[in-house]
């Protein structure tokens, strides 16, 4: 559906892109996971025709962007990170300025703007003006209005910052939703979690590049080597000694859970427990896990997905 | 299809706003009246005169009732008192002046000699005697003839050019309308700024819909809706304050101009400023400026160089000129020339707003839109 090959974008001496090359087959969701400035929008506008490639190819439903852009256009639909939508008007008058914009007319255009606004949950908020709606319905029109003419493929650009959980679970469930239906997806966001949850395959992307891509096993084999162990610990643990245990790469600490990452596997649990009997530190709960994607990104990268 | 939606949206944005409803009808409406009843006495050239009634004691005879009746014809009302009567009020302080006519003597009694009454008085009274004295010599001499009157009536007022013009509530019915057409200047700057401010220009260039359409929409909405307003406001001119202007549907046609003036200045003003609060203030201040110099809140003296010039140069001033001649003169000369003007100009500072929008909306797109 979607194939992007070598794609290069530089602003003055910022490499925002650099040499970027992914393929989204039809019906797939396709992350792209990154921090803020990995360069995730930056395609999306390359792809979406906002602004222009240096160096590369993208083709859409087998057509170039470059010489069909025009006819590429109504096979897209995009949802912008930032909120698009007319405060002054209703939830139906935006979704159906959006739909007309796209050819839509009539009957057709009524009901694709009545059942989008119900796909969701905004039904009963079609005549309401949009000012006075909460962030989170916001969000879920700000959706609607990029799908209301049933896109072949859907690009969400960050759709859930800044939203409340509720929300957020709607949006999710209103991708997979429309994931069933057939529509292909392209989904960047710096949740790892979204991006475990929703996507069949993911690009792990920092610095304008991609530093992985793959599913989630694939992506998890990619540190195979590496074994991670959580420990809920009381009181004050001893870090600086925790840190001298060889083979122990990283301590995350949260609260009173420590997350290990360690290169083997038995040698440094018998060690770290050994530490903190040593100091006294009560143990409450052990669990190794598997790594996540927040894991993929710090061994590859040595950087956390929200620094 | 596509655009009619997009006008129709455009419109809303702009109709459905309170501050339009504020501004653009009841603001002028209420300052065309409270203008219109203040400056109702030193526009036009017609000055409402106070009635003026003077006592007259006289002795009975022609001369008196000639007296007494030309004054009538002339706006004058004698009424006829006794002496002792005149006496009474001038004690009682009831009294200003009054007017005896006796033995020939034509005297001025007044306590306020310098008042418009008393000068009216005095004028018609030595007119009267004049003509008078001439009448007696011609009859003395036997030259009957040269006795009666030679003109046809007394002497009557007019505009210098003896066309009309108009009076206060007429003036401002003008002035007023093209004032408030020419802060539709901001409404268009808003149509302009509101995709930016909304975010949404991004799902308007990533549409398949031409951006340079978007353009043409939102000049064309912001025109049709200025053009809207000032007929709302020249039908509430007309039918509550009675305001003539000649033909509604010739003015509104000769208001077109106008409109596209006001709406390139909006959009040009905004593309160069690259910010709405800029272009903003500029557009209060160019307002305010080319009202003022066109006469929009008084009538500038024009036996004053600078003024005329001033008139001259403002395009509110070459509309208002040529509204104020064809509605009042029946004449098209002036709207014809200042409604070129008003395009040319317009069309050259669309033709810029146009250049920058689009050079700044494609600057990063892709060649082929």
């Amino acid at each position: 559906m979607l194939n992007v090959s070598k794609l290069v974008k530089r602003y003055g001496d910022i490499l925002a892109v650099s040499d970027i090359s992914f393929s989204v087959s039809e019906g797939e969701i396709y992350g792209l996971l990154g921090p803020n400035g990995a360069g995730k929008s930056t395609i999306i506008n390359i792809i979406t025709g906002l602004i222009k490639k240096d160096k590369g190819t993208v083709t859409i439903g087998g057509m170039d962007l470059d010489k069909s852009l025009n006819q590429v256009k109504y096979m897209m639909g995009i949802v912008p990170q930032d909120l698009a939508i007319y405060n002054d008007l209703t939830a139906y008058q935006n979704v159906s300025f959006f739909g007309s914009l796209y050819g839509l007319k009539g009957a057709k255009l009524k009901r694709q703007s009545m059942d989008t606004l119900a796909l969701v949950g905004l039904e009963d908020k079609a005549k309401s003006k949009v000012k006075t709606f909460s962030g989170g319905m916001k969000r879920r029109l700000n959706i609607a209005c990029g799908l209301v003419h049933r896109p072949k493929l859907l690009i969400l650009d960050e759709p859930t910052v800044g939203i409340d959980p509720q929300s957020r679970n709607h949006i999710m469930e209103s991708v997979l939703k429309l994931n069933k239906e057939g529509m292909t997806i392209l989904y960047t966001t710096h949740y790892m979690e979204e991006a475990e949850q929703l996507c069949n395959r993911i690009a792990i992307m920092d610095t304008g590049q991609i530093v992985a891509q793959g599913n989630l096993a694939e992506l998890r084999g990619l540190i195979e080597e590496h074994w991670f162990i959580n420990l809920n610990v009381k009181g004050t643990p001893p870090l600086e000694a925790l840190r001298k245990v060889a083979g122990v790469e990283q301590i995350d600490v949260s609260g009173n859970t420590l997350r290990f990452r360690c290169s083997s596997k038995n040698s440094q649990l018998r060690d770290i427990l050994d530490v903190l009997a040593e100091h006294h530190t009560e143990i409450l709960d052990m669990a190794t896990q598997e790594p996540n994607l927040e894991d993929v990104f710090l061994t590859l990268t040595g950087k956390r997905l929200r620094d | 299809m596509r655009t009619l939606r997009f006008l129709g949206k455009e419109a809303l944005h702009l109709i459905t706003a309170p501050e339009t409803i504020l501004l653009m009808l009841l603001f002028p409406v209420v300052l065309t009246w409270v203008l219109g009843t203040a400056f109702s006495s030193t526009n036009g050239h017609v000055i409402d005169l106070p009635e003026v009634k003077v006592p007259i004691v006289s002795e009975d005879g022609m001369l008196s009732d000639i007296f007494i009746a030309n004054g009538q014809e002339s706006g004058i009302t004698f009424e006829e008192t006794e002496q002792a009567e005149v006496n009474r009020r001038v004690d009682a302080g009831t009294l200003k002046q009054y007017v005896e006519l006796k033995d020939k003597n034509l005297i001025l009694h007044s306590d306020d000699k310098g008042s418009l009454e008393a000068m009216l008085v005095k004028m018609y009274a030595n007119a009267f005697v004049k003509q008078a004295n001439l009448s007696f010599l011609a009859v003395k001499e036997g030259k009957f003839d040269q006795a009666t009157p030679r003109f046809k009536s007394f002497a009557r007022v007019e505009g210098i050019d003896g066309l009309n013009e108009p009076d206060s509530f007429g003036y401002y019915g003008i002035t007023m309308l093209t004032m408030i057409m020419m802060y539709g200047s901001m409404q268009a700057m808003s149509l302009l700024d509101l995709e930016k401010s909304t975010r949404t220009a991004l799902r308007l260039k990533a549409s398949p819909y031409p951006m340079n359409q978007v353009f043409f929409v939102k000049t064309v909405t912001a025109s049709v809706i200025i053009l809207l307003q000032a007929l709302v406001l020249i039908l509430i001119n007309h039918f509550v304050y009675g305001i003539d202007y000649r033909n509604i549907g010739m003015v509104m046609l000769m208001l077109i101009p106008l409109a596209i003036f006001v709406t390139s200045l909006g959009v040009s003003s905004y593309q160069v400023m690259r910010k709405a609060s800029a272009a903003s203030v500029f557009l209060n201040l160019i307002t305010f400026a080319l009202v003022f110099m066109g006469g929009g809140y008084s009538k500038l003296p024009s036996d004053n160089g600078l003024f005329d010039t001033l008139y001259r140069i403002s395009p509110i001033g070459w509309i208002n000129e040529g509204l104020f001649t064809y509605i009042y003169q029946g004449k098209t000369d002036a709207v014809l020339s200042g409604s070129l003007k008003l395009l040319g100009l317009g069309l050259a500072m669309l033709l810029i707003a146009y250049v920058l929008f689009r050079r700044e909306e494609g600057s990063d797109l892709v060649a082929a839109n």
